[in-house]
């Protein structure tokens, strides 16, 4: 048992408790690494922040069922990335085609950067942005978990809901796929 | 590329620490014999060094206050009881989740609260029932108090399809029992054909049980208050639908309901549907001052009847003024595309047009009223 999972049995126990305070301090500690995963998949920040409350409040109400069996950060992405797959499955609209556009993030400037060097930069992350929001959704989320997440295959599989053999094949797929999107995307500027 | 499938999700593997050292020593070999799956590497790992390099996105800086805010808005929902339906006598009950799915496509009237999660190949792997767990103490004291006995109010399900004649009624027993508890409200679904709902019928319906009808579209300032109610209300999102068989949502009506007037309104308001109308299979308790609030700004506004633009035949003049009794029954209809914009989302050009045949969904808030 980690300090970290310690940490949060003693607030999730203290939740269960009543103590709403507790259950804010494990939103304060989480949000915002959920967010900014929901932000990747979902494609624009206030889908993002609906899905993330949602998850947040499902959490609350369903906390009683949280066994311990996973990190409550684990189990805490598997209700959001379940919300954000039903909202999505609801709208029906590809909120995704936004991504490059709404996503500017809080990437701070380097000020030892050229000019040149920070637009060839942007340009490029432009174009992985670009990629990434042109993926269906399930490649997406994949690669969110693993490459900018750092989840492991076994927590990727509890959240996503996947052996953990469709983790490995789904992403690798998901990385060609990328791979073959980004190569067409830089012949598409360089003709 | 190769084409080896086995192989590429190998190298997957390899990228990420998952392969054992035996497998990972075989494909080193292979990586040194063939350059373009050194390639393949390079571009893979080249890949994973710019998606991290994304910037960090945040949310809003008052964000975790709205969290908190929606939370205390809930309450603690007793989960994860897997489905029992209990069966009527007499009555088969549901044998499983096929069951369900199918009385939920033909519009049947199962009362059932149900979670619905779905795995990424959109297979539903689980159906839950939620009950209220903190508002069952409470109800089971009062009831208590009120000479009960030990009965408890769990207004969690009644399982199995039945006519809507029998319905209506069982729908009111369950609310009834419910009334009296201060700030609690039940969430219902009215299923209804678009042609009806646009051709007037539940406004119809509402007058013909003398509420007092209040739309949005008159008093837009208390859009914001519902929307917020129902964003951080999840027992209505639930029900509203994000789940895929879900019908669209058309607009929200929160009921101030007389308990003796239940059964009749139910009945009105499942008539209004037509032929696809039905009170929902659903029933939910939640707790929402804001909804209370805004039940109180209503009742302090100018009797208003529908929303503009909805062909209705109802005169106004056949509201009854408000404000004089505490017990006189109001509605408050928002329509969807006001929730959406109170809510700060964007409303797609032709978005709520929907095909005439289309049935949609009317979510009810209903707190009643003690005599």
């Amino acid at each position: 048992v980690t300090d970290v999972q310690r940490d949060d049995a003693e607030l999730i126990h203290a939740a269960r408790q009543g103590n709403q305070a507790a259950f804010g301090q494990l939103v304060v500690k989480y949000q915002d690494r959920l967010f900014n995963a929901v932000a990747y998949v979902a494609g624009n920040r206030q889908e993002a922040e609906d899905v993330v409350q949602e998850a947040f409040v499902q959490a609350f109400v369903k906390l009683s069922s949280f066994g311990g069996d996973s990190q409550f950060f684990t189990w805490l992405y598997r209700i959001a990335f379940n919300a954000a797959v039903s909202r999505r499955r609801k709208k029906r609209e590809v909120a995704s085609v936004d991504m490059a556009r709404e996503v500017k993030g809080d990437e701070p400037l380097d000020a030892s950067e050229g000019a040149s060097e920070r637009m060839l930069r942007e340009e490029r992350a432009a174009c992985i942005r670009a990629a990434l929001a042109s993926l269906s959704e399930e490649h997406r989320a994949i690669l969110v978990l693993r490459e900018m997440e750092g989840h492991d295959y076994d927590a990727i599989a509890e959240i996503l809901d996947l052996p953990v053999g469709t983790v490995r094949s789904r992403l690798h797929r998901a990385r060609l796929q990328m791979r073959e999107l980004l190569e067409q995307t830089m012949l598409g500027k360089a003709e | 590329m190769r084409n080896d499938k086995h192989l590429d999700d190998r190298l997957s593997g390899y990228l990420d620490g998952e392969l054992s050292s035996s497998e990972a020593a075989a494909l080193e070999r292979e990586l040194a014999a063939d350059p373009n799956l050194r390639q393949l590497r390079d571009d893979l790992l080249t890949l994973r060094g710019e998606l991290k390099s994304l910037p960090t996105q945040r949310p809003s800086a008052d964000f975790s206050d709205r969290v908190m805010a929606a939370v205390s808005s809930t309450q603690a929902v007793e989960p994860a009881v897997k489905v029992t339906i209990p069966a009527r006598a007499g009555k088969k009950p549901l044998p499983g989740w096929a069951t369900f799915a199918m009385g939920m496509a033909a519009s049947a009237a199962v009362m059932l609260i149900a979670l619905t999660l779905f795995q990424g190949n959109d297979r539903p792997h689980g159906v839950v029932a939620v009950a209220p767990r903190a508002d069952e103490k409470d109800l089971a004291r009062q009831n208590k108090a009120e000479g009960e006995g030990d009965q408890q109010f769990v207004p969690n399900a009644i399982g199995e399809q039945v006519a809507l004649a029998d319905d209506v009624p069982q729908i009111a027993d369950v609310l009834r029992k419910g009334r009296e508890q201060a700030g609690v409200v039940h969430v219902l679904r009215l299923q209804m054909g678009i042609n009806q709902l646009r051709g007037g019928s539940l406004d119809k319906a509402l007058l013909s049980q003398k509420f007092t009808v209040s739309g949005a579209l008159d008093r837009p300032e208390l859009a914001p208050h519902v929307a917020l109610a129902y964003r951080g209300l999840p027992q209505a999102r639930l029900i509203a639908g994000h789940e895929s068989d879900r019908r669209p949502l058309a607009e929200i009506v929160y009921l101030d309901l007389p308990a003796d007037r239940l059964d009749e309104t139910l009945t009105a308001l499942a008539a209004a549907g037509g032929s696809a109308g039905k009170i929902a299979p659903e029933v939910r308790l939640a707790k929402t001052p804001m909804l209370i609030e805004v039940a109180s700004a209503g009742r302090h506004s100018d009797a208003v009847h529908g929303e503009a633009g909805r062909n209705s035949e109802a005169k106004s003049s056949d509201v009854p003024s408000t404000s004089e009794n505490a017990t006189r029954p109001l509605a408050i209809r928002i329509g969807a595309k006001q929730i959406k914009k109170a809510l700060g989302e964007s409303v797609q050009e032709g978005e709520f047009a929907t095909p005439s045949d289309d049935e949609v969904d009317v979510l009810l808030f209903v707190r009643i009223l003690a005599q």
